[in-house]
Order: C-alpha cells, then sequence, then structure tokens
C-alpha cells in the first residue's frame, strides 16, 4: 500500500483522470440542462421540485472541482469532494439497480446514454478507489506538478 | 509522514462558488431551467371537443380511445422497444420505438396527415408516449394524442390485445 500511495507518477495520473472525467462530465451535464434533469428524474429518489436545483448546481461543482484538480489546486478537499460524489452515485445507481429501474445513469448528461447497472456501479467502485488513493497519498507533489 | 487533512472551509468555499456559478450560468442561458420543477400536467380532452392552440401534448380517455377502436377510427401507436411489444400489445397496434424512431417512421408512410392517432407506452408514468407525440406533431400529424394509462390501463379494462407472431 505504501509504495501506491508514494509512487508519484501513479497518483498524479490518477488525479488526472478523475479530473478529466469530472470536467467531461460537467460540461456534457451543462450542455444539455434538461436532460440532465430529466435523467434526475428518472431515479424516483428526490423531491420533484429539487430536481432542477440539482441539474443547475451539480455539473457546475463537477467542472470546477474537475479543473481544480487538474491544475493542482487544493487537491485533498477536491478530491474529497469527488469522492463523496462518487460514493453518492454508487449509492444512488445501487438503489436504482435494487428497484429495477432500466434508466440512463446520467453519468453524461444524456449524451452517451449508459445504462443503469451492475457494470457502472463497478466503474465507480475504481474511481472512487483511486480518489481514495489520491486523498491518502502524502506526497507533496503539489510543489512538483502544480501550475 | 504528515497526515494532511483537508480544509473543510476550503470545501464549503469551492461549494458555494460553483453553486453560484451554476445559478448564474443558468439565469442567462436562454432554455435555462426553472428553479422549482413542477410536474407536467397534460391535458385529457374528448374527440368531440378538441382544441388545441399551442400545440401542446394532450391525452384522451381510454373509454373514447376504444369506442373509436371498436369502429376503426383511430390508429394506435405503441412507443415502446420491440421486445415488450412482441411480448403483448394492443390490438393492431403498430409498433414505433421511441428510441429508435428513425428506423421505424416509414411505418407513417400509409397514413393521412389527417387521421387520427394515439400512442401509448407502458403506464401512466413512462414519458415515450408523449415524446412520441411530439415527433408527430412535428411531421405534420397534427391529430395525435397519447393514452397516458397505457398498457397497464387497457389491460387493467381488459380491453383486446394480442402477441406477435414470430416472424414479425
Amino acid at each position: 500500500m505504501n509504495n501506491i500511495l508514494t509512487n508519484k507518477y501513479l497518483i498524479l495520473l490518477i488525479r488526472i483522470v478523475l479530473a478529466v472525467i469530472f470536467i467531461f462530465s460537467g460540461i456534457e451535464k451543462i450542455s444539455n440542462p434538461s436532460g440532465f434533469s430529466e435523467a434526475i428524474s428518472n431515479y424516483r429518489l428526490f423531491p420533484l421540485f429539487s430536481v432542477n436545483l440539482i441539474a443547475i448546481s451539480l455539473p457546475w461543482i463537477e467542472l470546477v472541482v474537475g479543473l481544480l484538480l487538474l491544475v493542482g489546486i487544493k487537491i485533498k478537499e477536491n478530491v474529497l469532494i469527488i469522492n463523496f460524489l462518487m460514493s453518492f452515485f454508487i449509492l444512488i445507481v445501487f438503489i436504482a439497480l435494487v428497484r429495477g429501474l432500466d434508466i440512463n445513469c446520467g453519468c453524461f448528461g444524456t449524451v452517451n446514454s449508459q445504462k443503469v447497472g451492475i457494470f457502472k456501479i463497478i466503474e465507480n467502485i475504481f474511481l472512487l478507489v483511486g480518489g481514495i488513493l489520491v486523498y491518502k497519498s502524502n506526497i507533496i507533489h503539489l510543489t512538483i506538478f502544480d501550475k | 509522514m504528515l497526515n494532511i487533512k483537508a480544509d473543510f472551509k476550503i470545501i464549503v468555499a469551492i461549494l458555494i462558488v460553483s453553486v453560484i456559478l451554476g445559478f448564474s450560468y443558468n439565469f442567462f442561458r436562454e432554455d435555462g431551467l426553472p428553479l422549482l420543477k413542477k410536474k407536467e400536467t397534460i391535458e385529457t380532452v374528448s374527440i368531440d371537443r378538441l382544441k388545441n392552440d399551442n400545440k401542446k401534448v394532450q391525452a384522451l380517455k381510454v373509454d373514447e380511445i376504444y369506442n373509436l377502436f371498436e369502429k376503426n377510427k383511430i390508429i394506435i401507436i405503441d412507443a415502446r422497444d420491440e421486445w415488450d411489444f412482441k411480448d403483448g400489445h394492443i390490438k393492431n397496434a403498430i409498433n414505433i420505438p421511441e428510441y429508435n424512431f428513425e428506423a421505424h417512421k416509414q411505418k407513417l408512410d400509409e397514413f393521412n396527415k389527417t387521421d387520427l392517432f394515439v400512442v401509448y407506452c407502458a403506464d401512466p408514468e413512462c414519458g415515450l408516449s408523449k415524446k412520441l407525440v411530439e415527433k408527430l406533431h412535428e411531421l405534420g400529424f397534427e391529430k395525435s394524442y397519447i393514452f397516458q394509462g397505457g398498457w397497464f390501463k387497457w389491460l387493467e379494462k381488459g380491453y383486446p390485445i394480442e402477441m406477435s407472431v414470430d416472424n414479425e
């Protein structure tokens, strides 16, 4: 475990991958607000009135956090936000799966229609693990790779 | 090894800034979302008293649809996918899956723009029928309505159904 945490190239790679995914995800959702709003409704988890509040704010959280993470600003804080988001996404996809909802996950807006399913959960778990590694990694990589 | 913890004040600041950006952007955007999402109510109309000024999607009642069905005065379209259709559909319905509209829309060629259509999907919650009716309106089939209760309601009423034969 220590090897992973001290391998600064691996940590950097994971950080960049996470950042790019969230930037892309944020942009896709921002470009199609009504599509994303519908995707959230499909989960039948949130009260109707709150759906648009989520649809408006979540993509920008993803975009801003992704950008900050990419350039290496406040890495700990941003990757922690990402880890919470990933945990949340894993949870809601799991709930949708258990309830038998055959819906788009809404992961990248509705453009690349990925369905809710076990693979989506597995993908997200990998991302969460990566994020946890980045968080726990105590390499002072901020000064080396920071821009 | 230092165990640097995250500064929660920074996290809150990032979240606040992001949310502000989000709402600002939405405010200035032409197709921005309304802050409070409301349930879209679909108006139910009757054949005898049709009026549609602003091209909204409207619904017909199940009994009226059945009457028209019996008199052969209405074309029923199933908006669900081919497999659901195959497993069971309203008698004489044609299948135009909403998810693959382009591939199936030529089935409409045999009809007139003045014909009466009703579109259904699985249940009152599914949105496929509304989307399909919007597409029909775009193509000029103005007398297109939805059957809100869908397959679920039709079954409940015990109205005629059929399944596909194997080579369909």
